[in-house]
């Protein structure tokens, strides 16, 4: 019974030990402390940005976009230039001939 | 310069208007970090991670609430999150010990630096106990005992009912009760 009272005695006193508690206070500088922590806040980001350019996955899908842009401006650039051959060889012809019909129609104007 | 001006000032990057802001709330913020970590390294830690949010994100504060609640939900959010990282690492360091990769380490007893001298000894048991009832209960009784915050201004950092404050403040007083008095039953026997 005794035991028990002095437990239930403790237990409130422990309940209570926080009642009149002062507030903890950090050391001081803690604002210098928190800028320094914004500005590698900042580092970091860019640090993260160089360390995703630099991984060999992203290299290898950068190389592998640049060659396929390579490839596709040379295949549209080699088609543009064949039909443009292919335009100015029928152009020729169509010159060509239709010279050739004004030329036989003289002659045979122009015979007696 | 009032509150609201400040909070202005800052969210258009003024760094005097973050200084005030710093000098203000470290107290309070340092204090709550530290009730609920019971660590000065980590609180501290802590503190300067708030702030550092606080920075960041003041654009997205509204005013819907008041500042300090605000402010308060931070650093409770991260206190909690540094317990619950902790408690996974304790687990994982548990485990190694099983395969005697490492040496258990007990951590010290936690003093709070604001409590009386006479009361010392009580608040450390006290501290210990809060460890071992729930997270909830755990921040209502702390915001209460060391903040000295009314049950109302609890319900508005935790985002809940002042009806379900006090139902977490009684189960908080009723558990940590049960603790202390198998802790103080071991002592005797």
């Amino acid at each position: 019974m005794k035991n028990e009272q002095y437990i239930n005695r403790k237990v409130d006193e422990t309940l209570a030990s926080l009642d009149d508690v002062k507030q903890a206070t950090p050391t001081p500088f803690l604002f210098t402390r928190v800028m320094a922590r914004l500005q590698s806040a900042k580092e970091s980001y860019w640090e993260k940005t160089s360390r995703v350019i630099s991984r060999p996955s992203f290299a290898v899908a950068g190389l592998t976009t640049v060659i396929i842009l390579n490839v596709v401006v040379l295949t549209i650039q080699h088609y543009k230039v064949t039909n443009l051959k292919t335009q100015q060889t029928v152009q020729m012809a169509t010159n060509y001939f239709s010279s050739n019909d004004i030329a036989i129609d003289n002659n045979e104007n122009t015979a007696p | 310069m009032n509150q609201q001006e400040l909070i202005v000032k800052l969210q258009q990057g003024d760094e005097q208007a973050f200084k005030v802001i710093v000098e203000t709330w470290q107290n309070m913020v340092y204090n709550t970090a530290i009730s609920i970590v019971q660590s000065p390294e980590d609180a501290e830690d802590i503190a300067q991670e708030t702030f550092v949010q606080v920075y960041q994100s003041i654009s997205s504060f509204r005013g819907d609430a008041k500042f300090s609640t605000w402010l308060y939900r931070i650093v409770v959010t991260k206190s909690l999150d540094h317990e619950r990282k902790k408690k996974r690492k304790k687990r994982f360091a548990v485990l190694q010990t099983l395969f005697g990769e490492k040496e258990e380490i007990y951590p010290a007893d936690f003093q709070h630096p604001g409590v009386m001298l006479e009361k010392k000894e009580n608040a450390k048991e006290l501290f210990k106990a809060l460890k071992q009832i729930p997270e909830k209960q755990q921040v209502a009784f702390t915001l209460h005992k060391l903040e000295g915050l009314s049950y109302q201004e609890i319900a508005g950092i935790m985002n809940t009912t002042l009806y379900a404050v006090e139902s977490l403040m009684q189960r908080a007083k009723n558990n940590l009760k049960k603790v202390l008095e198998k802790k103080y039953n071991d002592y005797e026997e």
